[in-house]
């Protein structure tokens, strides 16, 4: 009776990057034990021949080897044993589980063997050998062959998906200290960008702007992107929080697609670019060329056909200048309002804006007019502040107004920027405001947080109470544009 | 299926046998696989495990199976896990292995956290030196490394 058994050792999740092949073959070689070494001859009714293979094209590369290595071990198995056993195992030999049952090739994917020894080392060193082979359970036993070697000794040895889950555990730092470590942990870590993306929630989540932190992580071109952008942006603009560039660049895609599913233009695979631009509070950072760097890479090329596709937006701006707001704050304000401008202009160059500032009364500095007239961004650039008290509701029913007038296929979009200093009862008309706003014009109602005591959780019961008006889902959400770390 | 007060044979890959409770082994996802698939199994082979492995993945399963009847205190786990898990890096990464191959996600994850533990903090030299890790990067790969993470102030 012949066994044979051909046992694949590797695990799948180490990509083929090592992995054993060990062929068996037993059965009527019995009377052939004289010719084998003292060593094979001690396995009785056993000649294990073990080829190991280092496989560095995957699975079925390595199946394919173990087919032809079969083939190849069966028919040259007697010359194999009439000469020497060296031969076979020459190529070196790991921990081996040979383990079969039945008449019948078994292939076993599950464990992992990846230190090669030679045959030589195992020679001079037998008493690390445990070998065994017992028959449990009569014919249809179980066989085991086992050789303890120190193949698992090493967090080198573990495989791949093991490493990355226990990168888990770790924080930015300490993934960065592996990266350095060797190639393996390199190319590990680089491949877990899920891992990276723990560490961003882990982090940020609780933080300002959570919700666009997915839409952010394509925009930079990666989770560790992300985080290498929120981390130095936080640290240069500490005690603030404000949002980073890809932060900014997800919030403008979320107004100008929210008509559409996101992305539009879909962000570009990761570029490898060293430097980092940041969004500072500078004037000089967002403009055209600081933006269409890296975000619309992508969309540019398609930016011809995306405002075929999509109707243009008709964007309300209502920019608060009332006394509560600071200088730093109103400038962050006029810094987005020219970057949404700006983006608008790249994507869609037909869209329609007005810029409306408030106190306790709206003003409305630029009439709806066309995006793309150069007239906008000087007003912007010139806007003084009012000062004086707040009114929200007003602005919103101006902008209302406004907007009404509006290409009736344009997407209807209110931006409310205000650090929501005003009183209770200005919330609940503001939510009438901006409900109307929806019914009406079905137009989606943005709220942004600017300032020190910005009141966050006003101003989201406006977004979400608003949003909760109609039985189809409202558009619109909360974003952080500057606050103080708590 | 009653796998109340049944026993099991686990048998590792040098043929040490171990009789267990069902419900203690139950913890791993591979035997309680193998348990309710196959009516009246007497033994397991476990051809991935070797025994005094098995024996510490045994000893871990039956306290925590323990803790179901009779709870103890968050601190007192913890600590237990700690001693559990005080052993030299072969048998940590064997027990990594044995955890992975026979689904016992809870013992899983505490490995995984002890050898994190181990890199937690650390520098990339002292992480090598830890692991006895060969440094294979040629020195513009390294270069290239460090340009990438330059924003980091001090890996």
């Amino acid at each position: 009776m012949d066994r044979t058994s051909i046992i694949i050792q590797g695990n799948s999740c180490i990509g083929g990057n090592k992995a054993s092949v060990e062929v068996s073959y037993t059965g009527n070689f019995k009377e052939r034990q004289s010719f084998l070494p003292a060593s094979f001859a001690r396995r009785s009714g056993w000649l294990p021949l073990r080829l190991t293979e280092e496989s560095y094209f995957g699975w079925p590369g390595i199946v394919n080897i173990a087919k032809s290595l079969f083939c190849y071990i069966v028919s040259q198995l007697r010359e194999f044993s009439a000469s020497s056993a060296f031969v076979a195992c020459k190529k070196g030999l790991a921990r081996s589980n040979l383990f079969d049952s039945r008449e019948k090739f078994d292939i076993n994917f599950s464990s992992i063997s990846v230190n090669c020894l030679s045959f030589k080392a195992m020679e001079l060193a037998p008493e690390k050998e445990q070998i065994s082979c017992d028959s449990v359970s009569g014919d249809s036993g179980c066989f085991q062959l086992n050789k303890e070697l120190s193949s698992v000794d090493s967090v080198w040895c573990l495989p791949d998906e093991i490493i990355s889950a226990l990168l888990g555990h770790l924080d930015a730092k300490d993934l960065i200290s592996l990266e350095f470590v060797s190639k393996r942990f390199r190319d590990i870590v680089r491949s877990e960008s899920g891992q990276w993306r723990n560490i961003v929630e882990r982090r940020w989540s609780s933080s300002a702007n959570a919700e666009i932190l997915e839409t952010a992580s394509l925009l930079a071109g990666g989770w560790k992107r992300l985080y290498m952008e929120k981390h130095l942006s936080e640290i240069r603009r500490a005690p603030w929080i404000v949002p980073s560039k890809s932060e900014l660049e997800a919030m403008l895609e979320i107004i100008k697609n929210d008509h559409s599913a996101f992305p539009n233009g879909s962000p570009v695979d990761v570029c490898q670019t060293s430097d980092v631009h940041l969004f500072t509070n500078q004037a000089s950072s967002l403009t055209h060329d600081n933006l269409s760097s890296t975000v619309y890479r992508s969309e540019t090329g398609a930016s011809t056909i995306a405002d075929s596709n999509f109707a243009p937006l008709s964007i309300a701006i209502l920019i608060d200048g009332s006394s509560s707001v600071t200088e730093e704050d109103f400038i962050a304000m006029k810094e987005f309002c020219r970057a949404l401008l700006a983006s608008l202009r790249l994507t869609h160059p037909s869209s329609q804006a007005c810029i409306i500032q408030f106190n306790q009364y709206p003003r409305v500095e630029v009439g709806l007019s066309d995006v793309s007239k150069p007239s906008i961004m000087d007003t912007i650039e010139k806007l003084e502040q009012m000062m004086g008290s707040t009114d929200i509701a007003a602005p919103i029913r101006r902008a209302h107004q406004v907007l009404a007038a509006a290409h009736h296929n344009s997407h209807k979009v209110i931006i409310l920027m205000t650090d929501g200093q005003t009183h209770a009862e200005e919330f609940e008309l503001s939510i009438l405001e901006a409900r109307k706003a929806y019914d009406e014009l079905n137009a989606a109602f943005y709220a942004f947080g600017v300032g020190r005591d910005v009141d966050e959780q006003g101003l989201q019961r406006i977004v979400y109470a608003s949003r909760r008006s109609s039985s189809s889902y409202s558009k619109g959400g909360y974003f952080t544009l500057r606050k103080l770390r708590k | 299926m009653n796998t109340e007060s049944k026993t099991v044979k686990l048998v590792s890959s040098d043929n040490e046998v171990f009789e267990v409770d069902t419900s203690i082994v139950s913890l791993s996802e591979t035997i309680k696989n193998v348990l309710e698939d196959t009516e009246d199994t007497e033994s397991i082979p476990l051809p991935n495990v070797e025994g005094r492995i098995l024996a510490k993945v045994i000893e871990y399963c039956r306290y925590h199976s323990l803790l179901k009847t009779i709870p103890q205190s968050e601190e007192d786990i913890e600590r237990w896990d700690r001693e559990f898990l005080n052993v030299d890096q072969p048998t940590l990464f064997h027990l990594i292995l044995a955890a992975n191959y026979l689904d016992i996600k809870s013992l899983l994850d505490l490995t995984c956290k002890r050898v994190a533990d181990m890199i937690k903090g650390k520098k990339p030299e002292e992480i090598r030196k830890e692991f006895n890790i060969v440094n294979d990067f040629t020195p513009e790969e390294e270069e290239e490394v460090r340009r990438e993470n330059a924003w980091c102030e001090d890996p």
